[in-house]
C-alpha cells in the first residue's frame, strides 16, 4: 500500500499540473477545475495496477481526464459565458499585473472556443507532441494538425479583439 | 497584434496551479468506496427483505381467493425486477470503464447508457407502477370480505388515491423532468460526438 501511494505521488506530480491546466481551460472555473483533477486522480488511483505496464502513463492520464471533461458539461451548462468570464476575473485578480491581466484574457478567449478546440489547445499549449495529442482525442494525426492550424488562428483573433476593447 | 507564438508565452507564465493534494485523491476514494457500498447494500438489503416477508405471508397465510396470490406473486416480480435492475446498473457501470476509450467511444457509451437509464426512468417506471398497482388491487379483493366495511372502504380509497397521485401527479412531473434532462443531455453528447469525428 505505502509502495503504491509512493508510485501515486509521483505520477501527481509529474502530471497534476498539466492535467489541471486541461481542466481549467475546459470549465473556465477554478472550483470546477480543482473538482475534475480530482475525479481524473481517482480513476488513476483506482486504476493504478492496469498503468504499471503502460509505457506513456500521461497519455493514458489525459485520456481520462478529457473523457470525465466531456462528462462534466452538464454542470458547465448551468453556467453562461459571462458567468464564466466573472469566475475567471475573480480567481485570478488576487495578482493583478499585466501578466496577470493577459492570462486572464487567454483563458477568456479559450472559454469561447468549442469543447473539442478548448481541449486540444490547452494540450498544445502545454507543448504536448502531435502525435501524443493525436492519440488522447482520437484524431488522425493528419486531421488533427487541419485543427490545431484552424484553432491557434480562431484563439489569436479572439485575443487581439479582446485586445483591441 | 500578437501571434500565437506570444500566446503561449503568456500561458507558460500563468502561476495557476491546483489546490487538490494527492492524499486528498486517497482519502476521497476510500470515502466514496464506502459510502457507495453501503447505499447500495442497504436498498438491496431493504428490498430483498420486503421480498422475504411477502413470500413469507405467501407461504404461510391460507387466502381463500386466488386473487391474493396473484397479487402476491405480482408484487414479488416487482421487487425482483427493482433488485436485478440494481444490480444491473451497478456492473455496467464497474465493468464498462470507458474512460480509457477514445473520447468519441467514450460519448457514445454515455449515450447508450444514458438511453436506457431513460427508459429505465420513463418507460419501465410507468409499467412498475402499473403491475405493484395492479398487484395490490388484487390482493385487496379478499380483504374486502374478511374485514367489516369502513375499514375497508378506507383502506381501499387510500390505496386507490395515493396510487393516483403518484400516477398522475409525481410520475408525470417526474417523466417530465427527465424528458427535459434526456432531451438536453443528448443534444449535448451529439454536439460532442460530432466535434470528436475524424473527418479524414
Amino acid at each position: 500500500m505505502a509502495r503504491k501511494e509512493q508510485v501515486f505521488e509521483e505520477i501527481f506530480q509529474a502530471n497534476s499540473k498539466k492535467i489541471y491546466h486541461l481542466c481549467f481551460g475546459y470549465t473556465g472555473d477554478e472550483d470546477a477545475a480543482n473538482d475534475l483533477l480530482q475525479e481524473t486522480f481517482l480513476k488513476v488511483w483506482q486504476n493504478l495496477d492496469k498503468f504499471r505496464n503502460q509505457a506513456m502513463i500521461s497519455t493514458w492520464i489525459y485520456r481520462i481526464a478529457v473523457n470525465t471533461c466531456l462528462t462534466y458539461l452538464k454542470k458547465e451548462k448551468r453556467q453562461a459565458k459571462d458567468e464564466l468570464t466573472t469566475n475567471i476575473i475573480e480567481n485570478i485578480e488576487e495578482e493583478v499585473s499585466e501578466k496577470q491581466e493577459q492570462i486572464k484574457t487567454l483563458y477568456q478567449c479559450i472559454a469561447q472556443l468549442d469543447e473539442n478546440e478548448r481541449i486540444i489547445i490547452t494540450m498544445v499549449m502545454d507543448e504536448l507532441p502531435y502525435p501524443e495529442i493525436a492519440e488522447i482525442s482520437g484524431i488522425s494525426e493528419g486531421n488533427l494538425r487541419v485543427k490545431i492550424h484552424r484553432i491557434k488562428h480562431k484563439l489569436t483573433e479572439l485575443y487581439n479583439q479582446h485586445e483591441r476593447l | 497584434m500578437k501571434d500565437f507564438d506570444s500566446l503561449v508565452s503568456i500561458w507558460n507564465e500563468q502561476k495557476t496551479a491546483p489546490i487538490v493534494d494527492f492524499k486528498e485523491v486517497i482519502s476521497k476514494y476510500k470515502i466514496n468506496r464506502s459510502s457507495f457500498s453501503i447505499k447500495f447494500l442497504t436498498e438491496t438489503f431493504v428490498m430483498f427483505a420486503v421480498f422475504i416477508l411477502i413470500a413469507f405471508i405467501f407461504f404461510k397465510t391460507d387466502f381463500q381467493f386466488w386473487t391474493s396470490y396473484l397479487g402476491l406473486i405480482i408484487i414479488e416480480a416487482c421487487c425482483v425486477y427493482f433488485i436485478v435492475i440494481q444490480i444491473i446498473n451497478i456492473r455496467n457501470i464497474a465493468s464498462s470503464n470507458t474512460l480509457f476509450d477514445k473520447p468519441q467511444d467514450h460519448i457514445q457509451f454515455i449515450q447508450k447508457f444514458k438511453k436506457s437509464r431513460y427508459l429505465q426512468n420513463t418507460r419501465n417506471y410507468k409499467f412498475y407502477t402499473i403491475a405493484l398497482g395492479a398487484g395490490f388491487s388484487l390482493y385487496f379483493i379478499e380483504f374486502f370480505y374478511r374485514l367489516n366495511v369502513i375499514t375497508m372502504i378506507i383502506l381501499v380509497t387510500a390505496t386507490i388515491a395515493w396510487a393516483l397521485v403518484c400516477y398522475f401527479y409525481f410520475m408525470k412531473i417526474y417523466i417530465k423532468k427527465e424528458e427535459k434532462r434526456f432531451a438536453e443531455m443528448l443534444a449535448d453528447l451529439e454536439r460532442l460526438n460530432e466535434q470528436f469525428k475524424d473527418e479524414e
